[in-house]
């Protein structure tokens, strides 16, 4: 199991399994959804056993559902356990929400009041989803669209939910945005509550606008074109507060452009993590 | 209020026929602002849509037969009916196409229901696990009378279906640019569906092969698979069936 270089990677998409084959383009990594491979045989896993054999990989759940008030789903669970032995990636992630109810599954990540009883819960199911990977996972923050009635921002949730499960965070710096944008919040102040330390990935995709009404636009986290430049500030301003560098990925789902946009997105970043490497820190001295 | 009232009563309200405000107001934890109700009808609007998305890439040809709005507007009655219970593709789209016989369309589509067990055939054929063919120089090592006594264990991606219409032109119409739409959809059709590598194929067949098919399913020899299908249509051809299930690498093993 290779470790995830500290530079940038990019999602894998279907159609472009050949070229990245053929040219393989210089990014440092890639990332997929599990969820898109649980067809047991098929071009999917032809294409992605040859690229992993290339690149480290990394997996990102939308499934585990590690929000849900009901314990993971085992048999799921044991279908992604597998996919992750077949395929041995550098890291795995799943997101701080929920996407199922009872018998219903939803395909789609809702938000969860941050509460000492989803806390409890939140980290019950981490630690169930690392006993059976046997590993240490990722906890993605995810993309809020309303309001809830919290007792802890996000940042000290996810502080909370690192140390009472052990696993890592990984930072969303979209949905970080959008979240804070969509609830009236700063984003930069907002990302001092974060456990930085614990960061181990960091993802940064675009997204969309939904007008609301004549007054109020929703930040939607479709990762559906390029990155905005606020989004790239507040990705600067969090390296410079990272311990070290991490893997970022550039994410997109939806209407997904030719691999050279992905590429040139990634050259981006890994020239920021250049830039951000070569200035030195500043030590803070407490008197 | 606990996280499992929250998420029983998010729930309900998504799944609610229509964006309903009472519902959306029990939600426990939920921040009331005049905004409130149009963020909650993002994320369902998210939802359902995502789950539509999941169709469509399991039905494309049956999205090309009944247009792209009436093809949502069934997806969303689906899931509101019931709600998906699975995270594999394959398995919540299986429903659907029962789910179409009887959804009532706009224009009468007698034949929607066949044209979707064809897709949902080529999505099974897609992700089915991988398998080898097995050497073809078993079949001359072996005499004929050998290869009539035994049973055939077929490739995993193979699946056949028979209908009163026709399902080959229809699907050939809709995944190639350069095929006319077929003049009646009134004409019996067989069709097999493989994936012996990496594509999926879809083949127009006689009936007697889908006879041979069936019979081999259900554990016959082959000599008692030819002999049904010969039955079944005395212009049946034995050795092209054999060739065809040769050829298109369909035998992973004989018992």
């Amino acid at each position: 199991m290779e470790k995830l270089p500290k530079r940038a990677g990019i999602s894998l998409r279907p159609q472009h399994y050949q070229e990245i084959l053929n040219s393989q383009p210089d990014v440092g990594w890639l990332e997929i959804h599990p969820e898109d491979y649980l067809g047991l045989g098929g071009a999917s896993h032809h294409y992605l056993e040859r690229i992993a054999a290339i690149y480290p990989l990394a997996m990102n759940s939308r499934s585990l559902s590690l929000g849900s008030a009901e314990s993971v789903n085992s048999k799921h669970l044991q279908d992604i356990a597998a996919l992750v032995e077949r395929y041995r990636p550098a890291q795995f992630s799943d997101h701080l929400a929920w996407s199922r109810w009872q018998r219903g599954y939803f395909h789609s990540m809702f938000p969860l009041p941050y509460t000492l009883e989803s806390l409890d819960q939140v980290s019950f199911n981490v630690r169930t989803v690392q006993n059976t990977l046997g590993r240490r996972i990722l906890v993605e923050n995810p993309a809020r669209l309303l309001s809830l009635d919290d007792e802890f921002s996000e940042g000290v949730f996810l502080s909370e939910l690192v140390r009472a499960s052990g696993c890592g965070l990984l930072l969303d710096i979209t949905n970080l945005y959008l979240s804070c944008l969509n609830l009236g919040k700063d984003p930069f102040r907002e990302l001092q509550q974060y456990p930085l330390a614990a960061v181990k990935e960091i993802h940064l995709s675009g997204h969309s606008l939904m007008p609301l009404d004549d007054d109020y636009v929703l930040l939607v986290d479709d990762q559906s074109t390029t990155i905005c430049k606020p989004v790239w500030q507040l990705y600067r301003e969090a390296l410079t507060q990272l311990p070290a560098p991490v893997a970022t990925l550039i994410e997109w789902d939806e209407n997904v452009p030719e691999l050279s946009v992905l590429v040139e997105q990634a050259k981006k970043a890994d020239q920021i993590i250049a830039e951000v490497e070569r200035k030195p820190k500043v030590k803070e001295v407490t008197l | 209020m606990s996280l499992a009232n929250f998420q029983e009563a998010f729930t309900k309200a998504l799944f609610s026929t229509e964006l309903d405000p009472a519902l959306v107001a029990e939600i426990p934890h939920l921040t009331n602002s005049p905004r409130t109700l149009k963020q909650f009808a993002a994320y369902r609007e998210r939802a359902l849509r995502g789950l539509t998305d999941i169709l469509r890439s399991v039905y494309p040809t049956t999205v090309g037969v009944m247009g792209d709005e009436e093809f949502n507007k069934a997806a969303r009655a689906f899931f509101l009916q019931s709600q998906p219970q699975n995270v594999d593709p394959i398995l919540i789209g299986e429903p659907f196409a029962p789910f179409l016989e009887l959804y009532p369309t706009e224009e009468k589509l007698p034949h929607l229901p066949d044209v979707a067990t064809l897709d949902y055939g080529c999505f099974k054929a897609k992700q089915a696990i991988d398998a080898t063919a097995m050497n073809t120089r078993i079949f001359t090592d072996l005499s004929p009378e050998q290869l009539a006594a035994r049973r055939i264990q077929l490739h995993p991606a193979c699946f056949w279906m028979s209908s009163p219409y026709a399902i080959y032109d229809i699907w050939r119409s809709h995944s190639s640019q350069f095929s006319a739409k077929p003049l009646s959809v009134e004409s019996p059709q067989e069709v097999v569906i493989i994936r012996p590598k990496l594509q999926v194929e879809v083949h127009r067949v006689d009936v007697g092969l889908i006879k041979v098919l069936d019979a081999i399913d259900a554990g016959e020899t082959l000599n008692s698979a030819l002999m049904d299908a010969r039955m079944t249509d005395p212009g049946f051809n034995a050795v092209a069936a054999i060739q065809f299930l040769i050829k298109n690498d369909l035998i992973i093993s004989l018992y």
